[in-house]
């Protein structure tokens, strides 16, 4: 399905650098836990938004959850043609934050369902580079 | 957000009148995967293949399994704005025959729960307001109250966000600023005569409505349904179309609301005309629901 030889989509993405700048995140779930009022976030933020305290830590969150609602991409963007009719969801972390993500080698999604995060290909953006990301499948 | 803008350059004493107009060209200025990939998240939400149908899907279904409320009331809302815009004719859907329910459910999935016929529809338009102090004015409708206020953007984000009881299924941002738009105004929700609210799809009309305090909680979807919003209604809805049926150049949106609203106090409107109304209440959105405006008008007593 993916090929170097995919065309390259228009799309008005981001700098490779801000790519870069995003791969603890995609990769490795890292948000960031406020020291003073314990309250995790995910994306990572500067500011705790419960309390507005500075103080934060990164945090690699955890890979599993359960699915709190779902709904099914039928019509898939530009530089992700091809992609099959893919379900995705908000699926909240054991440790608390929520994330929005794709759901793969999954069959039937009902909410409460126990997945774990996997790393799969997102998108080619428009500076050719492939972006690789959090994806989630049923837990295991 | 830019009539609040034009609003304080007048309170502020260094204008005394302002034209504030907004205009969209998406035909020609973007692709529509670069304008639907713009609101969501730029680092793990637009990236990982999600556009702003597909965030407003998860709404839609999160409402749905909340407040367990049946496909059919949310595709009402689309069957409404059907029937105005038909009736509007600089609306996209000037003319067309009515809409059904089915017709909603059966035109196709874009994002499953979110058809093809319950998606705003994107267009190219502009609308302008002129905006001068009350008493240069005698007579014209006014500007009671006006308030925006912001959230998370990324739609998973709100989840643990301070405010927002850890759910998607309340638009927090539109029901603080109508609180603080109402205060100023001295009114509250059940005093609105005529409201236009920001329905990019079918269900966000729904969570608006039920922000801005016209029905409650989980009820929303059910009195349009019932034919609450319809002009013969308890509160008639989105009288020019809304985005579904008018249509949706994003870029005036927002300055659009104010322009129904006040045709709608002038009773201007012919045949979408309101009753006798006094009070009129627009909302405009922004990103995932992160941000939104609201304004509520008022007929002056005697005016036109």
């Amino acid at each position: 399905m993916w090929a170097p030889s995919d065309p390259i989509a228009r799309l008005n993405t981001a700098s490779g650098a801000r790519g870069w700048r995003s791969r603890h995140g995609r990769y490795r779930l890292v948000g960031t836990v406020c020291l003073s009022c314990d309250a995790v976030h995910f994306p990572s933020r500067r500011v705790c938004p419960s309390c507005r305290s500075r103080d934060l830590a990164e945090k690699a969150l955890s890979r599993t959850g359960k699915v709190v609602c779902a709904a099914e991409d039928r019509t898939p963007l530009a530089g992700h043609a091809g992609r099959p009719v893919s379900p995705f969801a908000i699926i909240t972390l054991d440790d608390g934050p929520s994330v929005l993500a794709e759901l793969v080698e999954v069959e039937a999604v009902t909410p409460g369902l126990r997945v774990e995060m996997v790393i799969r290909k997102w998108r080619r953006e428009s500076n050719g580079l492939y972006q690789y990301g959090y994806k989630f499948r049923e837990a295991r | 957000m830019a009539v609040q803008a034009g609003i304080r350059m007048i309170q502020s004493g260094a204008h005394r009148c302002v034209l504030v107009a907004g205009v969209e060209k998406q035909s020609d200025t973007t692709t529509t995967a670069d304008s639907m990939l713009s609101y969501v998240d730029a680092d793990f939400e637009a990236p990982a293949g999600f556009d702003f149908v597909d965030t407003m899907a998860l709404m839609h279904a999160r409402y749905l399994q909340v407040h367990g409320v049946p496909e059919d009331a949310v595709a009402a809302f689309a069957v409404a704005d059907r029937w105005y815009a038909r009736r509007n004719p600089v609306a996209v859907d000037a003319g067309r025959p009515e809409l059904t329910t089915a017709d909603v459910l059966g035109s196709g999935w874009v994002s499953k729960p979110i058809t093809r016929a319950a998606c705003g529809r994107a267009c190219d338009g502009s609308s302008a307001v002129v905006l001068v102090a009350a008493e240069d004015a005698p007579g014209a409708p006014v500007i009671a109250g006006i308030a925006q206020a912001t959230g998370p953007n990324g739609l998973a984000a709100k989840f643990g966000f301070p405010g927002y009881d850890g759910d998607i299924v309340r638009a927090l941002p539109t029901a603080l600023a109508a609180e603080s738009a109402y205060r100023q105004a001295g009114i509250d929700a059940q005093d609105i005569d005529v409201a236009q609210v920001h329905d990019c799809f079918s269900i966000m009309g729904s969570l608006h409505l039920e922000a801005l305090g016209v029905f409650p909680a989980g009820k929303a979807a059910l009195a349009v349904r019932a034919g609450e919003t319809a002009l013969d209604g308890r509160c008639p809805v989105n009288t020019d179309g809304g985005r579904i049926g008018l249509g949706h150049p994003t870029g005036t949106t927002g300055i659009n609301v104010v322009v129904e609203s006040v045709r709608q106090l002038r009773r201007e409107a012919g045949e979408r005309q309101v009753r006798d109304p006094e009070v009129a209440v627009c909302q405009s959105m922004g990103g995932n629901n992160a941000t939104s405006a609201v304004a509520v008008l008022r007929r002056e007593p005697g005016g036109a």
